[in-house]
C-alpha cells in the first residue's frame, strides 16, 4: 500500500534546546484513517504542522503526497485539508463568508459541498463565527477542509473540544466523506474510545518518539491484559512480552502483554481482551517508563 | 484578487475601515461645508479684503467659527497618514497571526502570496484613497485661508496637503505591515511602527533638506521677502570669493564675525527653494517615500512567505 504521510528519522527542536519530537519514523498507508495518540507534548501537533508545512523540520524528512512539504510547501497544502487544534474562524464574518473566502483562496474549492455540510450540522449559513460554539466553530473547520477535496485530510486535536454528540457527528461527517472520496485522514486525539470506531490504524507517539504503529485490528489482537504488578507479571510473561503496567480506575493494577510473544515462548494465553484504550495507556506507560530509565542511565553515566 | 475578496478584506477589518473611512468622509463633508458656506456668504472676502474685513460681515460670530474649523481641519491634516496608516496597516497580517486565523487561510490556500495580495491591496487602497480625498480637501481649505496664493506655485503647507499626505498614508501603511508580519502581535506592532514612522520621518527629511541645500537658490537677506510661498532652507554667509559657507565655516576664517564685527565683503544669504518648483520637490519626495513603501510591502511578503503560523 502507497504510503501517503511519511516521517524519517524526523526529529524538531525548538529554541535549540527542546526536543519536541526526535527520530520519529513512520507511515501513513494510503486511504486509512489513522489516530495519532499520544499525551499533551508529546509532538502531535508538531508533526501535524510539519507535514503542512507550518514547521520546519531541524532533522530528517517528511513527504505529504510525495512532496517535501519543507521544499514545496504550496504542493503541500494542496494536497492537505487541514483542521487545527484551536478553532480559527474569522469572528466578524458569517459561515457564508468563510466558504466565499476559502473560494478565493484555493482553486477547486467545492463551496457548495461545504455549505451542504454546514447545512447538515444544522449551523446555518448566516450565523457568524463569534456566534458558534467552540464545537460548532471546529465543525465548520472541518467542513472547509473537507470541501478543499484534498486527498490527505490532516485533523489536530478536535475531538476533546466536542461534546459527545458532537464529537460523533464529527466523526461520522470525516469518515463518510474520506470513505466517499477515497481519501486519507490523520486524527490526532486523545479520545481512545471514538477512534476505535472511527479509524483503522493507530499510532501511539510518546516523549517525542513512536511507541506503536499498526492496525487497529492488530493492536487489539496482539495484546491482553492481566491484572498485577509490572513484576509479577514479567514473572509470568517474559520480559520480552510485557508492555507496561499501568493502574485501574479501580481494584487491581493491570499490565498490558504482548500476545503474539507469549504464544512464541509457549506459554498460556493468560489474561483478557484489551481494549484499544488499555493498549494505548500500556505503550504510553512503557514510554515513560523508558525515557525516566534513560534519563537515569543519562545521569548515571555523567 | 476578486471583488469578493476584498470586500470579505474590508468586512475582516470592519473596525479600522470603519474608523479610517468615517474621518475621512466626516472631514470631507465639514471643511466642504465650511468652504460653502464661506462662498455662499461671501466670508471668503474677509481673507483678502483688508477693507471688507472690517465690515459688520466679517465681525459676525459665525466667521471665527469657520475660521477656527477651517484650521483646525487642515491642523489634523498630517496627522491623519499616522494614524489612518498604523491603524489599517498594523492589523493586516498582525492580528490573523495573533488571532490564528492566518493559519486557517494559509492553510485553504497554497499561494501565501495571493492571500497577501488580497488581504493588503484593498486596504492600502481604501487608506491612499481617504488620505488623498484629505490632502485635496486641505488644498482647498488652503486656498480658502490663503486666497492670493497660487498653490500649484507655493510650498505654503507643504506636505500637509495634496499629492503628499496621500503618500505619507500609504509609507506608515506599509511600515506598519511589515512590522505586523514580522513580530505577528498588534500592540507592539503599532509601537515600534510608530518609532519606525518617527525615524524615517527624520531620516527623509534630513536628506531631503541635504539634496535641497545643493539645489537652493541664493538671495541676500536683505532683500529676500520671507514668506511661505518660498521653501526656506537657511541662512548663510557669502565670503569676498563668492563662496557660501555656514557661520562656523566663516567664523573660522573670519574671527571677528564672532563678535559681531562686520566684515568687508561677507554677506548674509538666504538659502530658498522658489515656489514655482513646489511640484517638482513634491513629486520627488512622493517618488521616494513611495520606493521606501514598496521595500516595506515586499519586507513583510517575505515575512508572510517564511513565517510559521501560531
Amino acid at each position: 500500500m502507497t504510503a501517503v504521510l511519511e516521517a524519517h528519522g524526523f526529529g524538531k527542536r525548538y529554541r535549540r534546546r527542546t526536543w519536541a519530537l526526535r527520530g520519529v519514523d513512520l507511515t501513513v498507508p494510503e486511504g486509512t484513517i489513522t489516530a495519532l495518540v499520544g499525551p499533551n507534548g508529546s509532538g502531535k501537533s508538531t508533526l501535524i504542522r510539519a507535514w503542512i508545512g507550518f514547521e520546519r523540520a531541524t532533522e530528517g524528512r517528511l513527504s505529504t503526497g510525495g512532496v517535501d512539504p519543507q521544499r514545496d510547501r504550496k504542493g503541500a497544502v494542496e494536497r492537505v485539508g487541514y483542521v487545527p487544534q484551536s478553532p480559527s474562524l474569522y469572528r466578524d464574518l458569517t459561515i457564508r463568508d468563510h466558504i466565499t473566502l476559502a473560494r478565493t483562496l484555493r482553486d477547486g474549492f467545492d463551496g457548495p459541498m461545504a455549505a451542504g455540510y454546514v447545512e447538515r450540522l444544522s449551523i446555518p449559513l448566516n450565523a457568524k463565527a463569534s456566534d458558534l460554539s467552540g464545537g460548532e466553530q471546529a465543525q465548520v473547520g472541518l467542513a472547509l477542509a473537507l470541501a478543499t477535496r484534498a486527498p490527505i485530510l490532516l485533523l489536530d486535536e478536535q475531538l476533546a473540544s466536542l461534546d459527545p454528540l458532537a464529537r460523533r457527528e464529527f466523526l461520522h461527517l470525516m469518515v463518510e466523506a474520506v470513505r466517499a472520496s477515497g481519501a486519507t485522514a490523520l486524527l490526532s486525539s486523545h479520545v481512545i474510545t471514538d477512534i476505535e470506531q472511527a479509524c483503522d490504524r493507530l499510532i501511539v507517539l510518546g516523549k517525542g518518539h513512536t511507541l506503536l504503529d499498526l492496525s487497529v485490528a492488530e493492536a487489539l489482537a496482539h495484546h491482553r491484559v492481566v491484572e498485577g504488578t509490572a513484576s509479577d507479571t514479567i514473572g509470568v510473561v517474559g520480559l520480552d512480552a510485557f508492555v507496561g503496567a499501568f493502574p485501574a480506575p479501580a481494584g487491581e493494577p493491570l499490565a498490558l502483554v504482548r500476545t503474539p510473544v507469549v504464544v512464541a515462548a509457549g506459554g498460556p494465553v493468560i489474561g483478557r481482551s484489551a481494549t484499544l484504550e488499555e493498549v494505548v495507556i500500556g505503550h504510553l506507560a512503557a514510554g515513560r517508563r523508558r525515557a525516566i530509565d534513560a534519563a537515569a542511565a543519562a545521569q548515571a553515566a555523567a | 484578487m476578486t471583488l469578493r475578496g476584498a470586500f470579505l478584506s474590508y468586512r475582516i477589518q470592519r473596525f479600522e475601515t470603519t474608523i479610517v473611512v468615517g474621518a475621512a468622509i466626516l472631514s470631507v463633508l465639514v471643511s466642504m461645508l465650511v468652504i460653502w458656506i464661506y462662498n455662499a456668504s461671501g466670508y471668503a472676502r474677509c481673507q483678502n479684503d483688508d477693507q471688507v474685513a472690517f465690515s459688520a460681515l466679517c465681525q459676525a460670530s459665525l466667521f471665527p467659527w469657520l475660521d477656527r474649523i477651517a484650521r483646525l481641519s487642515i491642523g489634523i491634516v498630517p496627522v491623519f497618514p499616522v494614524i489612518a496608516g498604523l491603524l489599517a496597516g498594523g492589523p493586516i497580517v498582525a492580528r490573523e497571526l495573533e488571532n490564528g486565523t492566518a493559519r486557517l487561510a494559509w492553510s485553504l490556500g497554497p499561494s501565501r502570496l495571493r492571500w497577501f495580495v488580497q488581504r493588503a491591496l484593498p486596504i492600502m487602497l481604501m487608506v491612499v484613497v481617504s488620505a488623498m480625498a484629505i490632502g485635496l480637501i486641505a488644498n482647498a481649505l488652503t486656498h480658502l485661508l490663503q486666497p492670493s496664493v497660487d498653490l500649484d506655485q507655493s510650498f505654503v503647507g507643504f506636505r500637509a496637503r495634496g499629492l503628499l499626505v496621500g503618500v505619507d498614508a500609504v509609507l506608515v501603511a506599509s511600515i506598519a505591515l511589515a512590522f505586523g508580519a514580522m513580530l505577528g502581535r498588534s500592540v507592539p506592532t503599532l509601537v515600534l511602527s510608530l518609532i519606525m514612522v518617527g525615524g524615517i520621518g527624520l531620516a527623509v527629511d534630513k536628506v531631503e533638506r541635504e539634496l535641497l541645500t545643493a539645489e537652493a537658490a541664493i538671495a541676500d537677506s536683505n532683500t529676500y521677502f520671507f514668506d511661505d510661498t518660498n521653501l526656506y532652507i537657511d541662512s548663510r554667509l557669502k565670503l569676498p570669493d563668492g563662496t557660501i559657507a555656514t557661520w562656523e565655516q566663516a567664523a573660522a576664517v573670519y574671527p571677528e564675525i564672532q563678535n559681531g564685527s562686520d566684515v568687508s565683503g561677507v554677506s548674509y544669504v538666504v538659502l530658498y527653494i522658489p515656489g514655482s518648483r513646489y511640484h517638482d520637490v513634491e513629486q520627488r519626495e512622493a517618488l521616494a517615500l513611495l520606493v521606501l513603501a514598496g521595500a516595506f510591502v515586499a519586507l513583510a511578503a517575505v515575512a508572510v512567505a517564511r513565517r510559521r503560523p501560531r
